[in-house]
């Protein structure tokens, strides 16, 4: 009878990666039994098909893409509610290397850094829970070092603890804790819990559909939760009720890209839009000194630090040490001009480019031959040169037309040469490129420029030469 | 939408169908158009109900000459379920015919089509806020019906449901009753006409209900305006009148155009007698969730007695002769009287008829085979007859200590062999057994007997006896088993006299005859073949659909063996090895710490899963459980039941994850959905087979093999995969919903298991996802998880359903043809009017 203590202990974890059988490695993915049993390579979706399929659910996913112009909270508050039980120390084929918990944390690390560009007025904070108790990791600030601290030192802690010392999971107490915070902070912003978990069962003191959401939904919190294994119900339940969004975890590049899109501020709540549709929020522009001598600056609400630049309130004339950030003696929000732009360009999201295929046409079609090839390198300050077609086929690629159809408007590289053929031209190119169009300005562009016009630029480079 | 379907415009109350549903309406209209039986199997969650009501609803309204439809549910709530939907696809008729009606309806119901395309449930908020919305129309509509509206606009169908009186009494004394004998038996005692009678000769003697008073006094002229009514509007406009629902659904039955009611209305002979005598010829009789429909059948005509049934009858008899006698003394015309009936035949051949309330009884013979002759002279006299029946039950009482004494032991005979030895042993005749039920139901009624629930007991025994000397020649459908012990508890001698019906074909076989259209349809009626064969029918249609869908949102996973290779089996030789109970412990393990919210598992028997579960909590498997999951267990208690499925529930809502044990037999695997969050998997440990040592069975077994020609085996591996596919089918209730359905069991794999699974599940089933061990079975339930969990494509959603247009490109255009049809109907519309005018 020692057989079922065994047994029973490798019912836990898969304690070694080459024991999982789960489809996270190569072989496993793409050598596969067809219909008849016979073995077939499987290749992998091609570079277009996944760059569709990310498309897809960013188009499901994100609300920037989806609506335009939407009323959006400008100054958001959000708690990162993180899953440290004995669910996230266990290793994840999909979520490579390390623990779920080391995963997860890496990947906040990027996040707060998209987080504090994206929403430069805005606080974040974290919240752990385990052993079934939920504690504020790092309280709302914004400050992102210490945050990153703050997340550093959790990872070192959770490396010297066994997945037993860990203990459960608790939704419930995680919720309190974060919406006790959260009720504090004024009504204008947004106010947020971002749950990211593991866990498929909570353990909770009390029942959090009558206990909790009631409360939550009063405070206008808005909980968005991320599974890292497989839907939990509650979790679903509880972002369809408050207006949150439910993700549920395919792989490493999936979990990023979830995480960047709540980086987006979220539109407005309705009936939240009714209750205050106005209302000044007093903000003050700090002046920058510099003096010779090291001063006494405040770094956060307790500490003050020995610094040589300084920011001065202009309420209350006390010293800051950085931007943006809520006064440390006055409590007035401090920021620069440039903070509240990078702010607003949500507000005025691009437009989602629509994919248009390539015309088919091949060279004997185009009269490339007739072209001067030489001299014509072209650079992208002379757009509006009348040539039609402008070419040097020596690979080096530098084609300009106003009205081309066959290259980027923004990069001006033709759409059958991808970034990565440049790079290394004896790399087969996969048949199909993609052109994308922009629906307002009818300009064409390559899905690199789409992808940095969206999610780094925010303008749409033709609509604004309009 | 309104689409035209091989020559038959259709109204679906939706704008958008999917395949199989239009697939399925074909079939139906074809077997329809034929006048013949169909079964039909199509999926469940995929709308199968609205098909049913909006073809037959449009046949019916396109050849007027069509009867009635008549809809068997097998319970309440689905029976209001399809009130619900015929609610909506007439109302939707009626808005299509007249779209001159206000057009409010219209707005708040093609709202709820945006959630609920197709007909399916796709989720039960939007099931619900379209309900509540049409609670606010009949509020507003004063009188009641819920589509009064959609009745006055031309369609002029009335719609009934009838229940017992405990579901549809309104007189607050009755329903304060508890349970459904009290109910009837309240009822009965202000009903039942002597007590009318007394009433009226006195009035304030007896207590009488009001509601009933009210009926019988409108009289004849009671009529009901047209329009669908559930229960509900039944008694509330019951109430508003002040007529008794219950009577007045009974007798309007025979203007209806569509009856729903539960399957014992159609199939028990008792029942039936009261209700579906008169429905016509050209009706049309649907069987909804027929799966079982077999059994149901048998049931309705077996009979089991033991110890205790014995003793009340006897106890019942003393106070009928007791009854008698004082009878005798006060009112001995009464007595005369009904002997003088007796003697002419008369209650037997229907020339007198009892009135409709207190023809509370009648026998289980089917009509047929009833004699019409008079009651033989040696049991007319009442007191002959309580002698008579005397001798039958200790006959029985000594049949049963027989077989629990030391001698006993199980034993089987034909009931020619029983009638033998019973006409051997107490000097009856035969024929007189025969008429034992009617005789004792007349002596009743001259007794005037209210609370037929004391005589349980008796009508059981003369049940017995009628049965068994009518079926007694010929060929033998029913078998006597003799028991010592029924039940499963050890030790407990509980002896019973079972007369067991063999053949299914029996109850059901007049319905065939009688009408010209059986509609029997399921989720899961695979394999298909068997199914004719049983009920002895020739479908003209039998056709299993297969299911459209949008993504791969059912997983069947068959395990063969567990993670150390060891193949897992319920096999009755492997039952008890340490290795199987080990490996099946593990996998449910995992699976729970794998699986979020509701895991149900079924096992193959009580004594299985008990024995099993103690296994487990020796080996420290529970513990390891309750870890990722409450445990829950479901009891042959039907209360204990209930509150663990309560509890279970909640447990899934809050977040906690929940892993329900039930039997794949019980009550759990029938009619109660594990859908969405509370089955995210269902587990079925072993194959579901019958107790095949049970003598039943045994006999049944023989019955199929020497008179139909079926093997045993063949029947066993139908039966339990029946079963089995109807337990993993509770996981999936629509095509948003998904679902894992892990078969755990080697043989499984094997292909003459296998292909008896329904098709919509093998259509799932590649070759990747059989003969799997746990930790394989694991990998594949991860990533299933995780694609199922990515948000609803709707687009794809919506490029499974067929738009109108895309319904008419696949009706192979026959323009003449069909412009002729159309004209047809226009004509028929008129001539209705017509009709409709004259008559007025």
């Amino acid at each position: 009878m020692s057989a079922p203590a065994s047994t029973i202990n490798e019912t836990g974890a898969t304690t070694h990666t080459w024991e999982d059988t789960g489809g996270g490695n190569l072989w496993e993915t793409t050598v596969q039994e067809d219909a008849e049993g016979r073995i077939v390579v499987a290749h992998g979706d091609t570079l277009a098909q996944t760059i569709r399929k990310r498309r897809k659910r960013l188009e499901q996913n994100d609300h920037s893409q989806r609506n335009r112009r939407v009323v959006r909270d400008m100054i958001r508050y959000v708690y990162v509610l993180i899953d440290a039980s004995r669910w996230t120390r266990q290793k994840d084929p999909v979520l490579p290397p390390g623990t779920r918990l080391h995963c997860i944390l890496q990947i906040l690390q990027q996040f707060i850094r998209q987080y504090y560009d994206q929403n430069p007025l805005s606080h974040l904070g974290f919240i752990y829970v385990k052993n079934g108790e939920a504690e504020i990791l790092s309280p709302l600030s914004s400050n992102s070092k210490a945050h990153s601290l703050a997340l550093q030192s959790l990872a070192q802690v959770a490396s010297t603890q066994t997945p037993h010392q860990a203990g459960e999971f608790s939704l419930q107490n995680g919720l309190e804790v974060a919406g006790r915070s959260l009720g504090h902070q004024p009504r204008h912003g947004s106010r947020e819990v971002v749950v990211l978990t593991a866990a498929l069962s909570t353990c909770d003191p009390g029942y959090i559909l009558t206990d909790t959401l009631p409360k939550l939904k009063q405070a206008h919190i808005r909980v968005s939760s991320f599974a890292l294994s497989a839907e939990l119900h509650i979790c679903r339940k509880l972002a369809e009720e408050t207006g949150g969004t439910m993700g549920v975890c395919l792989d490493k590049a999936h979990f990023r890209e979830w995480m960047q899109g709540q980086s987006v501020p979220p539109p407005t709540l309705k009936d939240q839009v009714r209750e205050l549709s106005c209302e000044m929020i007093r903000m003050g522009f700090p002046v920058r000194v510099s003096s010779e001598m090291a001063e006494s600056v405040h770094a956060t609400r307790e500490k003050t630090i020995l610094a040589r630049t300084a920011y001065i309130c202009p309420q209350c004339q006390s010293k800051n040490a950085e931007l943006p950030v809520d006064c440390a003696v006055c409590g007035l929000k401090l920021v620069l001009a440039s903070h509240l732009a990078r702010s607003f360009h949500h507000l005025f999201p691009v437009a989602t480019f629509i994919e248009s295929p390539l015309p088919s046409t091949t060279n004997d079609d185009v009269p490339m031959t007739g072209i001067p090839s030489a001299s014509v390198a072209v650079s992208s300050s002379s757009v509006a040169l009348k040539m039609d077609y402008l070419s040097q086929l020596d690979g080096k690629l530098l084609i300009s037309a106003k009205d081309d159809e066959r290259c980027c408007f923004a990069c001006l590289r033709p759409f059958h040469a991808t970034a990565a053929e440049i790079i290394s031209p004896t790399l087969q190119q996969d048949g199909e490129a993609l052109r994308m169009q922009c629906p307002d300005c009818q300009n064409y562009f390559c899905i690199d420029c789409d992808a940095f016009l969206h999610e780094t630029l925010h303008n749409c480079p033709g609509c604004l030469r309009k | 939408m309104r689409f035209d379907l091989d020559g038959l415009e259709v109204f679906f109350p939706y704008d958008r169908i999917y395949l199989e549903q239009h697939q399925y309406m074909r079939c139906l209209k074809q077997s329809l158009d034929a006048g013949g039986h169909c079964l039909l199997e199509m999926p469940t969650g995929t709308g199968k109900t609205v098909c049913l009501l909006s073809l037959i609803t449009s046949y019916q309204y396109a050849n007027p000459s069509a009867g009635k439809l008549i809809y068997c549910t097998r319970t309440v709530p689905e029976m209001n379920h399809v009130m619900e939907e015929l609610a909506t696809v007439l109302d939707y008729r009626a808005r299509m015919l007249h779209p001159e009606q206000p057009s409010e309806v219209e707005i708040s119901c093609s709202s709820g089509d945006m959630e609920d395309i197709g007909g399916t449930t796709a989720d039960r908020s939007s099931k619900r806020a379209r309900k509540v919305y049409r609670r606010e129309d009949s509020g507003k509509a004063p009188m009641g019906p819920s589509s009064s509206r959609a009745g006055a606009g031309g369609s002029g169908v009335l719609a009934l449901c009838l229940s017992s009186r405990r579901n549809m009494c309104i007189h607050e004394r009755v329903m304060a009753e508890s349970d459904r004998e009290a109910v009837d038996s309240a009822c009965r005692s202000m009903t039942a006409s002597w007590v009318i009678e007394a009433s009226q000769k006195k009035p304030g003697s007896m207590e009488t209900c009001a509601y009933y008073d009210n009926f019988q006094a409108a009289g004849e002229s009671t009529s009901m305006p047209s329009g669908v009514y559930d229960l509900d509007e039944l008694q509330k406009w019951g109430k508003s009148r002040g007529w008794c629902p219950y009577y007045l659904t009974r007798q309007a039955i025979n203007h209806a155009n569509i009856l729903v009611f539960n399957y014992q209305y159609m199939l028990d002979p008792k029942v039936a007698k009261l209700v579906s005598k008169e429905l016509g010829a050209e009706s049309i009789v649907v069987f909804d969730e027929a799966h079982n429909i077999d059994s149901v059948c048998i049931e309705a005509l077996s009979v089991t007695i033991n110890d205790r049934g014995l003793e009340q009858a006897t106890r019942s008899l003393g106070r009928l002769s007791s009854e008698v006698s004082r009878l005798k003394a006060s009112d001995s015309q009464r007595l005369q009287q009904e002997y003088q009936n007796l003697v002419n035949g008369l209650i037997d051949q229907g020339l007198i008829q009892a009135p409709a309330n207190d023809a509370a009884l009648a026998s289980n013979v089917l009509d047929p085979d009833v004699l019409n002759e008079a009651v033989p002279g040696n049991i007319r006299r009442a007191e002959h007859f309580v002698q008579f029946m005397r001798k039958v039950v200790e006959h029985l009482k000594t049949r049963l200590r027989s077989v629990a004494g030391p001698t006993g032991g199980v034993r089987s005979e034909t009931p020619l062999a029983f009638l033998h030895r019973m006409t051997n042993g107490t000097s009856l005749e035969t024929k007189p057994l025969k008429f034992a039920y009617s005789r004792l139901s007349s002596l009743l009624r001259t007794l005037q007997v209210s609370n037929l629930d004391d005589y349980n007991a008796l009508t059981d025994i003369a049940d017995f006896v009628s049965l068994l000397a009518t079926y007694s020649e010929g060929v033998a459908k029913f078998a006597i088993i003799m028991e010592p012990n029924s039940s499963a508890i050890p030790g407990v001698t509980d002896p019973v006299i079972q007369l067991a019906c063999l053949d299914s074909s029996l109850a059901i076989a007049p319905l065939f005859k009688r009408f010209g259209s059986v509609i029997i349809t399921s989720g899961t009626l695979s394999p298909i073949d068997l199914y004719p064969k049983l009920l002895q029918f020739e479908p003209c249609i039998s056709e299993s659909l297969s299911m459209s869908t949008f993504r791969p949102c059912i997983r069947p996973l068959v395990i063969t063996r567990g993670s150390d290779q060891l193949a897992v089996s319920t096999r009755y030789e492997d039952r008890g090895d340490m290795g199987v109970v080990r490996n099946y412990g593990a996998m449910l393990v995992e699976l729970c710490s794998t699986i979020p919210d509701g895991v149900v598992a079924f096992f193959t028997s009580y004594s299985y899963m008990e024995s099993l579960i103690s296994e487990w909590d020796a080996i420290g498997i529970l513990r390891e459980l309750t870890k990722s999951k409450l445990v829950f267990i479901e009891t042959k208690d039907v209360v204990e039941t209930t509150l663990a499925l309560d509890n279970y529930r909640r447990a899934c809502d809050c977040g906690r994850g929940a892993v329900f044990l039930s039997v794949a037999r019980g009550k759990v695997s029938e009619g109660i959905n594990f859908d969405r969050h509370y089955g995210r998997a269902v587990i079925i440990f072993g194959v579901p087979f019958q107790y095949t040592l049970s003598h039943v069975l045994r006999a049944r077994l023989e019955y199929l093999q020497t008179h139909y020609q079926i093997r045993e085996q063949d029947f066993l591996n139908f039966d339990a995969l029946r079963q089995a596919s109807q337990c993993v089918g509770r996981v999936i209730r629509s095509k948003t919903d998904y679902g894992l359905m892990i078969l755990a069991d080697s043989r499984y794999t094997r292909h003459d298991k296998r292909s008896k699974l329904p098709k919509w599940i093998l259509q799932f089933m590649d070759d990747s996802c059989i003969n799997l061990s746990t930790d394989m079975a694991i990998a594949h339930v991860k990533s299933f998880l995780r694609l199922m969990g990515q948000p609803v494509d709707q687009e794809a959603l919506q490029s499974v359903l067929l738009t109108v247009e895309e319904v008419t490109r696949m009706n192979p255009a026959r323009p003449t043809i069909s412009a002729g049809e159309g004209g047809a109907m226009i004509m028929d519309e008129h001539n209705s009017a017509a009709m409709a005018s004259s008559s007025a």
